[in-house]
């Protein structure tokens, strides 16, 4: 005890010592000095060249404006070497808002993109990812107006998606990180578009594993997603003609079930439709006859089963892929790791669709 | 001196010892913090590579340990309360051997703050601070985990008591993934069959490892009647952490996808979504590190505790200066992750077993001469 006490100031000018040693040199990074993507893009060419724009901003005087910084090189993480030396900042990959692929890309695979992704610790998980037509670069150097960049459009536009159509909102980065290996699960993400000098969603991307296998209309979009996701919102319509139609706003609940009879799997998927009229010139006195409303019930349901069935006849046809993630299911009830090829088994299996339809409100009155 | 001024030291005598002593938070919560450290990121990942979507059941099998070490150390303070373990073992083994099976058992400690300081190292400057090297991280966080050290047992119990209630909270923080993940992937129960979760209990095991400081420590509870319960609530504490951390794990990422991360409990923090901070990432990992420094420092306490035991010569403060410079040469050889996994992989199994039969040998020599011949050496 002694020798400590005598030593005491000896301990503490080491103890300062060593903070000083350690910490001499580092030094903090100003912010003009960074560059800070919200966009990135990824793209390759038919030469296998890896090409990663950044969309970056720009500080000028008050003035914030966006800048593109590519990268192009035969390995994802040489991009960054090529990147800098045509940059007048240091980058700081993190604050992304939007990561955009181009349909090359999706369809030659994804996982060397991912695997850039998991690795870097300080990359924003929450980010959106979208595909897109043409190349990243035209993507994200479109200037939308009204906003400061393409990216912050594309960020708040699928953002918004869940509002209609019955998309869901899973299209963030660690929700493709987690779909893309995962078994009997399978990846959708929303494809974008330069139209009419503005940005638009146009359909979804089927993937499997991770790569893209095809492209669903935004007709057929919005029946996969009614049959996938759980708990949608979006307007369904019985139409005759351009005078004569009823939409019903309609959020929907699914359930579904798997047996298995004799090795074969059979599926039984459940929708609760609950619908708000939101215009009605079809159906004459639906507000106060009960035959009418049962009638048109029956009416949506038909026509939403035959949607449905068409829809799905189409994914075991035409994509081959467990688009509704039903082998995650299957695999829940009889047993993970057991090698089975989910894609394979749901385009043998039946897949039966049972539509429920109800009206909740009628609006305030009908014209 | 008068017979009032000796009662006066006298009665200081007693609140001095009584400073020395542990309540029974403080002593739960002491043994709480040792188990929860770096190993809590990572220990979805040893169990799932086994027994799958299962795992959280081979952690509760893996509690096991814990509980039979409760009851072995319980046994001994109820006939020993005043000798730890490194005492008894010189008793039973007599002086030449008992003093190097101690030295086993203390270098245990030692092995394991490195392994966990060398993990702490890497998550840090992985997630944190990537632009600080090895070497700074070390000497600099090592500084405040031996101050603690240097003060010993009772300044040791006061911050685990007070650090518990945070790293409860932040342990139980990522509750938001409840809205994000999916029950098919905790589906079926027992799929994996009872082989496989048996299996990688044993790996769950060494997640537990830790606890065979309540064997130093049991001396310094004020209540000794409660030491059983103090022990069985810090085993249930931790088993709910570990089994929390595991289902949340498999419930947000799934089973293949957990394994494609190295910490994937980290990845739960991302969960919580404030608005203009990015992620909660950096936020859980700073305070994250407090939970380390706590688990290091008694880590650290228990091995300058033990050499002072062992060498009464010096005592255990200047065993913590001394343990500074060592402490810091071995965390740096471990280098990256990957190395101190693979050590921690083939020497933490041997140090368990090394653990389970010391201690079990001496809680059977007492049984078999209760009270003959110990009570005379």
């Amino acid at each position: 005890m002694l020798i400590i006490e005598k030593h005491k100031i000896c301990i503490l000018i080491t103890v300062t010592l060593i903070y000083i040693l350690c910490f001499i040199g580092v030094k903090g990074e100003l912010v003009e000095n960074l560059q800070i993507p919200v966009g990135v893009g990824a793209d390759i060419d038919s030469a296998n060249t890896y090409k990663v724009p950044f969309l970056a901003y720009s500080f000028e005087d008050d003035k914030i404006t966006s800048r593109i910084y590519n990268g192009n090189s035969k390995s994802l993480g040489e991009t960054r070497e090529n990147r800098q030396l045509k940059s007048a900042t240091k980058s700081m990959i993190g604050l992304t808002r939007v990561f955009v692929f181009s349909e090359h890309i999706a369809k030659f695979g994804l996982r060397n993109f991912l695997d850039i992704c998991i690795n870097n610790a300080n990359i924003n998980d929450r980010a959106l990812c979208v595909i897109c037509k043409g190349t990243s670069e035209d993507m994200l150097q479109y200037k939308v107006e009204g906003y400061p960049n393409s990216a912050e459009f594309i960020d708040g536009m699928v953002k918004n998606l869940q509002e209609f159509n019955f998309f869901s909102l899973q299209y963030t980065l660690i929700d493709l990180l987690v779909r893309v290996d995962t078994e009997g699960r399978n990846a959708l993400l929303p494809i974008v578009e330069i139209k009419d000098s503005t940005i638009e969603t146009t359909g979804l991307a089927i993937f499997k594993k991770d790569t893209m296998v095809g492209k669903a209309d935004l007709k057929e979009a919005r029946i996969i997603n009614i049959l996938k996701e759980n708990n949608v919102k979006g307007i369904l319509t019985l139409q005759k003609d351009s005078k004569k139609f009823i939409n019903c706003y309609t959020v929907s609940k699914r359930k579904m079930k798997c047996d298995k009879i004799n090795g074969k799997y059979k599926f039984i998927i459940t929708l609760d439709l609950k619908g708000n009229i939101v215009s009605n010139e079809l159906y004459d006195n639906i507000n106060n006859d009960h035959t009418v409303l049962k009638k048109f019930e029956e009416d949506m349901k038909i026509d939403v089963e035959k949607m449905c069935n068409e829809s799905i006849n189409k994914i075991k046809c035409e994509y081959k892929t467990d688009v509704l993630d039903l082998g995650r299911i299957a695999a829940s009830k009889y047993g993970k790791g057991t090698g089975t090829d989910w894609n394979k088994v749901i385009c043998d299996s039946d897949i039966e669709v049972n539509v429920k339809f109800s009206v909740i409100t009628e609006g305030r009155g009908d014209f | 001196m008068t017979l009032h001024g000796k009662a006066i030291l006298e009665v200081r005598k007693i609140n001095r010892a009584k400073d020395n002593l542990l309540t029974t938070n403080q002593f739960t919560f002491t043994l709480k913090s040792i188990m929860v450290g770096i190993a809590t990121l990572s220990i979805p990942n040893t169990v799932i590579k086994v027994s799958k979507q299962d795992g959280w059941i081979s952690i509760l099998l893996g509690a096991l340990y814990p509980l039979y070490l409760v009851i072995i150390a319980n046994f001994m303070s109820k006939n020993f309360p005043k000798d730890n373990i490194l005492v008894l073992s010189k008793k039973c083994f007599g002086n030449f051997i008992g003093s190097i099976l101690n030295f086993i058992f203390i270098s245990f400690f030692l092995f394991s703050l490195t392994l966990e300081f060398s993990g702490y190292s890497n998550v840090f400057r992985v997630y944190g601070v990537s632009f600080l090297k090895n070497y700074q991280v070390l000497l600099t966080a090592l500084i405040p985990i031996s101050f603690v050290a240097y003060k010993g047992i009772k300044t040791l119990g006061r911050l685990n008591e007070v650090g518990f209630y945070l790293t409860i909270a932040l342990i139980v923080f990522p509750i938001g993934i409840l809205a994000y993940g999916s029950f098919y992937n905790l589906m079926p129960v027992f799929g994996s069959g009872l082989n496989n979760v048996v299996k990688a209990s044993k790996q769950a095991v060494v997640a537990y490892s830790g606890m065979e400081i309540i064997f130093l420590i049991y001396p310094f509870i004020q209540d000794r009647k409660k030491l059983l319960k103090c022990g069985l609530l810090n085993t249930s504490i931790v088993t709910f952490i570990y089994v929390w951390v595991t289902i949340g794990t498999i419930y947000y990422l799934g089973v293949e996808t957990s394994q494609k991360y190295l910490w994937p409990v980290i990845t739960l923090a991302d969960s919580i979504q404030i608005p203009v901070i990015n992620s909660f990432r950096y936020i859980f990992i700073t305070l994250f590190s407090l939970v380390e420094f706590k688990c290091i420092s008694t880590f650290y306490f228990a091995v300058s505790y033990g050499l002072n035991q062992s060498i009464k010569k010096v005592s255990a403060k200047i065993f913590t200066i001394l343990l500074y410079p060592i402490i810091i040469i071995i965390t740096m050889l471990y280098g990256n992750i990957t190395n101190t996994n693979y050590y921690a992989e083939k020497l933490v199994p041997i140090y368990v077993i090394f653990n389970l039969t010391y201690v079990s040998i001496i809680a059977i020599s007492i049984y078999l001469k209760r009270g003959v011949n110990y009570r005379k050496a």
